[in-house]
């Protein structure tokens, strides 16, 4: 299944070029591309070139407020990833755009007896432009493998928010941190070359990485925010709402700010719920525009 | 190990050493004030934690790579290394510790007569601004500098960290010299272990949420002993 949605015969080639594969015809596992190429039109953000195969599905985007900032709900119809899957995303965000990338459920990662899912995201934020990247959480199954890497290069005045967040497991039926192994790097590199990172491999068989303090939690989360050209006071302003929704929870949840390499703020949250995970992600989310672009959280009508 | 080689390394691993370590918790104070850390056995985990998932896997593995490239006499191999771990380092608090740190020992480092200048020429990066200087990196240059072998250079750099939890411990907790030296005793065959294992062609990695987010939430204590 692949699916081109927006041809245009014009421009050079888009990557991830359809190509014959026989092994995967006679395989299940999937080798899912997606493509974008987005800019801003007119006052609104539109995706101007773009094309997706399985199990990646892309929608037209959604305008779900007033700011022209383009929504997409990047869809996996296949439910989840199984062993072997190989996902990759790469859009390119044209000066001035806003693009908010989601997803329309948790990311489930399937157990594998053998090779990992690997997901591999590279995004490139022209200059002045907006990206936020707000998946669901990802449960990792027992026994799944999986590794992910995001890549993000911001160009000068360019502004990034993250969220990345895991999941124990299946916590509901009992399920926690028996996947085996996951793999975690996030790298954001800016237009001067400083960057930040985050990277972990967890594999809980071999001894217990994941029960800090023999502590409970459940989900772990990391929101990234990061603009080279906004003044320190803002930043400042912003860190004392988050300090104050963090200090405010009423559920079980442990969290701290501070500021990383780059001009920015990073967040980490423990929570013991998935209700917990939300409510701190959505307030923690709303600070962030509301600090930086005194705007509101669109309302994503996920349930 | 020639005992010439060990008393050099003695005089910056001894707590006599004005690195500045005895200043910085690494989030221990926050984590005791709000109740994560009350015994031993809890700060026990939460070093452990810390030495496994954090300290090993990220400031032992760029301490190895700052060792192999200061072998070489590749000054830029140092400096990339340094900024790899300035760019993991997440929580401003952390990483202006290890940089105060590192920047000491880098000053009071006086290098034996074979060196070939590459503390000289990491000393420039540092004053200059190209490069952080973080404890982990000015450690593995000096003590590659001084002789010591990779594996004995990471063992001290982790075991100087376990000391400094053990010290910090005594003023937070009610915890005697006794037991400081069990837990000490006890840390011994995972230092070992990691210093053994830890490889200079690892990448970075780190995985402490718990220790990252006590130590942001550090700067919010009402009352502090420690810097971080």
């Amino acid at each position: 299944m692949r699916r081109q949605c927006v041809p245009q015969a014009d421009k050079p080639p888009l990557p991830f070029q359809p190509r014959p594969s026989p092994d995967r015809e006679r395989s299940h596992i999937q080798k899912g591309e997606l493509f974008l190429e987005c800019a801003k039109r007119n006052g609104k953000t539109v995706f101007t070139r773009s094309r997706c195969s399985y199990p990646w599905y892309v929608f037209q985007p959604l305008y779900l407020d007033h700011t022209g900032c383009a929504t997409t709900f990047l869809t996996n119809p296949s439910g989840g990833l199984a062993g072997g899957d190989t996902c990759s995303l790469l859009a390119t965000l044209g000066r001035d755009s806003h693009v908010l990338f989601t997803t329309p459920s948790a990311t489930k990662i399937y157990r594998t007896i053998e090779k990992p899912t690997i997901q591999s995201i590279d995004l490139n934020v022209g200059a002045n432009a907006i990206c936020e990247w707000m998946p669901e959480v990802t449960i990792p199954f027992a026994g799944s493998s999986f590794e992910q890497t995001i890549a993000i290069r911001l160009e000068t005045g360019a502004t990034l928010i993250l969220w990345d967040a895991l999941a124990a497991g299946r916590v509901v039926r009992g399920e926690r941190w028996q996947f085996s192994s996951f793999a975690n790097g996030i790298r954001i590199r800016l237009a001067d070359g400083r960057s930040l990172e985050e990277r972990y491999r967890l594999s809980p068989d071999r001894g217990n990485p994941c029960l800090p303090l023999n502590q409970t939690w459940n989900y772990t989360g990391s929101l990234f925010m990061v603009n080279d050209q906004v003044p320190t006071s803002t930043w400042d302003r912003i860190k004392q709402d988050v300090t104050t929704v963090i200090e405010n929870q009423t559920g079980e949840v442990l969290g701290g700010v501070s500021e990383p390499s780059v001009p920015g703020l990073v967040v980490k949250v423990l929570t013991r719920s998935a209700p917990d995970l939300n409510t701190a992600l959505e307030q923690l989310w709303h600070v962030a525009r509301m600090g930086l672009w005194n705007a509101t959280i669109p309302s994503l009508r996920r349930y | 190990m020639d005992t010439r080689l060990l008393l050099q390394g003695f005089r910056y691993l001894d707590t006599f050493f004005p690195s500045g370590g005895f200043a910085f918790s690494s989030g221990l104070e926050a984590a005791v004030q709000e109740g994560s850390v009350q015994t031993i056995e809890d700060l026990n985990q939460y070093v452990v934690d810390y030495f496994r998932w954090g300290l090993g896997p990220c400031e032992a593995v760029a301490l190895a790579q700052a060792y192999q490239a200061s072998c070489r006499r590749e000054i830029n191999g140092v400096i990339q290394t340094d900024c790899a771990l300035e760019s993991m380092k997440l929580c401003r608090e952390t990483r202006t510790a290890s940089r105060q740190m590192g920047r000491s020992l880098l000053h009071h480092t006086i290098p034996p007569q074979n060196d070939q200048g590459i503390i000289e020429e990491f000393s420039t990066a540092v004053s200059s601004g190209r490069s952080p200087g973080h404890l982990a990196v000015t450690f593995g240059i000096a003590f590659q500098v001084i002789g010591w072998d990779q594996q004995q250079t990471i063992a001290g750099f982790l075991y100087q960290a376990g000391v400094g939890f053990v010290s910090a411990s005594y003023k937070l907790l009610p915890i005697g010299q006794r037991e400081g030296q069990r837990l000490l005793e006890s840390w011994i065959p995972l230092i070992e272990e990691l210093s053994r294992t830890i490889d200079a062609r690892m990448p970075l990695m780190s995985w402490t949420p718990v220790q990252d987010i006590y130590a942001m939430r550090h700067s919010q204590l009402t009352s502090r002993m420690f810097r971080s």
